[in-house]
């Protein structure tokens, strides 16, 4: 694996296995992959493929058991500290939110935990990604106010606020009913647009994936390895326009379909 | 609506407490029951007359200094039990089991043993209420230090956070409704505790009242202390809900 500067984050043989009692389960084998500043990339896979595993891996929430991950060159020590984790916006698969905090509280928590900006600063900060995810006469809500795509919202606005390098969405989507799923596909367009974040996202729909990347890669049960790997040709103005007509949009997504539906045993 | 649901909840139960004094009194005069056996409330108010000023209250007096001195201590103390048995799985399996058993121990039945070893001291009847009342607070507290939801957890890993900063800006918050359960609960049996620790201390306090009264057939008497204990434990109960509606904002 050689390290090249556009190559933003390399994840490289990552390996994983989980013990239990009388087996040892292996979840990921050999995963490599880069992605390129600026990138949007989805992930996706069978359930219980291990999708999640790899996200938490990426995060810093979890370990791999061999393999690392470089993030701009350099390499991601197995203790996760706060100078790395601010580089790494992280949106979880339910929103997370704290429950205790008001919904301005919970965004400013990562600015907090990293001792960054002063007061005025802050909140300038926090009314900016707020404003950005289109929640800031929500600001003095408590989560369980909210609904659950605004919980969303609020989740991406709080792994906005710290400005990090990259963000990575694990499902963040998956519990919301289709219609708030598709408008927050919107809006995580635009904000991707705005924000000139790389992305990753793992995701289990195709018209997500296709709508919002600019690069598929599809990962085998497990023990899983990367199987197929799909560039989207749209492009941001195109997308934003509305793609759904689009003849090589409606090919493409047949295929990808035909895929899933392939690799799925169930 | 509001506000009707308000006066609601208000009259409901002085409704009750009413029609139950009501009965009562009616019970008494008409069945002649003695006074020695069963006052009626209007004797227990008429004791309450005589005798409020002249001994009830300076025993109340005493009780609540006991009781307060006891809970203030046992609190801190059992917060600490807590907070440091959840720091291992190991400590937290040995020391829960022993809790759960003090918990249950009715403590003033120790009296005339810890009498052995403390003489009859007031402050023998504060070292009971902290036996009985740190248990629960630190049962209740330690439950809700290590019942925190994963993702939670997961959410300070993302942010690097160490093991301190994960407790103090997750875990304790997280943990605040179990620990005023705690302190409710022990507020409770902080009451039951000074009146059982008055009666076989001595000393004043108004269990002891309650006892005195009782033995000089003073039955009327008897009942005013002990209306005059549930008053004190209801208001106590009442400040520690209204602290927990102070700090709990987010459960309204």
């Amino acid at each position: 694996m050689n390290q090249t500067d556009d190559n933003f984050l390399q994840v490289s043989d990552i390996g994983k296995s989980f013990n239990k009692k009388k087996y040892s389960l292996e979840v990921l084998h050999d995963i490599s992959f880069s992605v390129k500043e600026k990138e949007f990339v989805c992930i996706m896979g069978p359930s219980g493929c291990g999708k999640s595993t790899l996200a938490e891996i990426i995060e810093g929430i979890g370990c791999a058991d061999t393999g690392s991950i470089f993030l701009a060159g350099e390499k991601k020590p197995e203790r996760a500290t706060k100078q790395i984790q601010k580089k790494i916006g992280i949106v979880y698969q339910q929103s997370n939110l704290l429950e205790w905090k008001t919904t301005y509280k919970n965004v400013e928590l990562p600015l907090s935990v990293f001792h960054m900006g002063n007061r005025a600063g802050r909140d300038r900060k926090v009314s900016e990604v707020l404003k950005l995810v289109g929640l800031l006469e929500f600001k003095d809500c408590w989560p369980h106010e909210l609904s659950g795509g605004m919980q969303q919202r609020a989740a991406i606005a709080r792994a906005l606020v710290s400005d990090p390098d990259f963000l990575i969405l694990d499902q963040p989507f998956g519990a919301l009913d289709a219609i708030t799923r598709k408008m927050l596909n919107v809006e995580l367009l635009r904000i991707w647009h705005e924000t000139q974040k790389t992305c990753i996202m793992i995701t289990n729909n195709v018209n997500e994936a296709l709508y919002l990347s600019s690069r598929i890669i599809f990962m085998s049960e497990s023990p899983s390895s990367i199987v197929k790997e799909v560039k989207v040709p749209f492009t941001y103005e195109e997308k934003a326009a509305g793609i759904d007509l689009n003849p090589e949009y409606l090919r493409l997504r047949s295929e990808l379909n035909r895929f899933v539906r392939s690799s799925n045993k169930l | 609506m509001k506000h009707n649901r308000k006066i609601m909840s208000f009259l409901a139960p002085v409704t009750l407490i009413t029609i139950i004094i009501i009965i009562w009194q009616a019970g008494c005069t008409l069945l002649h029951v003695s006074e020695h056996i069963l006052p009626s409330p209007s004797a227990i108010a008429a004791a309450f007359k005589n005798d409020f000023v002249r001994s009830i209250l300076p025993d109340a007096l005493i009780s609540l200094r006991i009781m307060l001195s006891g809970y203030l201590i046992a609190i801190p103390l059992g917060f600490m039990i807590a907070a440091l048995a959840s720091q291992s799985k190991f400590i937290t399996r040995m020391i829960l089991p022993v809790l759960i058993i003090l918990m249950m121990i009715p403590m003033a039945t120790l009296v005339p043993e810890l009498k052995l070893f403390l003489g009859v001291k007031p402050s023998l009847k504060i070292l009971v209420i902290i036996l009985q009342t740190a248990p629960v607070i630190a049962v209740n507290s330690l439950s809700g230090f290590t019942h925190v939801p994963h993702n939670k957890t997961d959410l300070m890993k993302g942010l690097g956070c160490g093991k301190t900063e994960t407790f103090f800006r997750v875990v304790l918050p997280n943990a605040l409704p179990q620990i005023f359960t705690g302190l409710k609960l022990g507020c409770i049996l902080c009451m039951i505790a000074a009146t059982a620790a008055d009666m076989s201390v001595g000393q004043g306090g108004l269990g002891y009242r309650i006892a005195r009264s009782a033995t000089f057939s003073a039955t009327s008497t008897a009942f005013a202390a002990i209306v005059v204990a549930a008053v004190i434990g209801v208001a106590f109960y009442m400040l520690v809900s209204l602290v927990e509606s102070i700090v709990i904002k987010w459960k309204q």
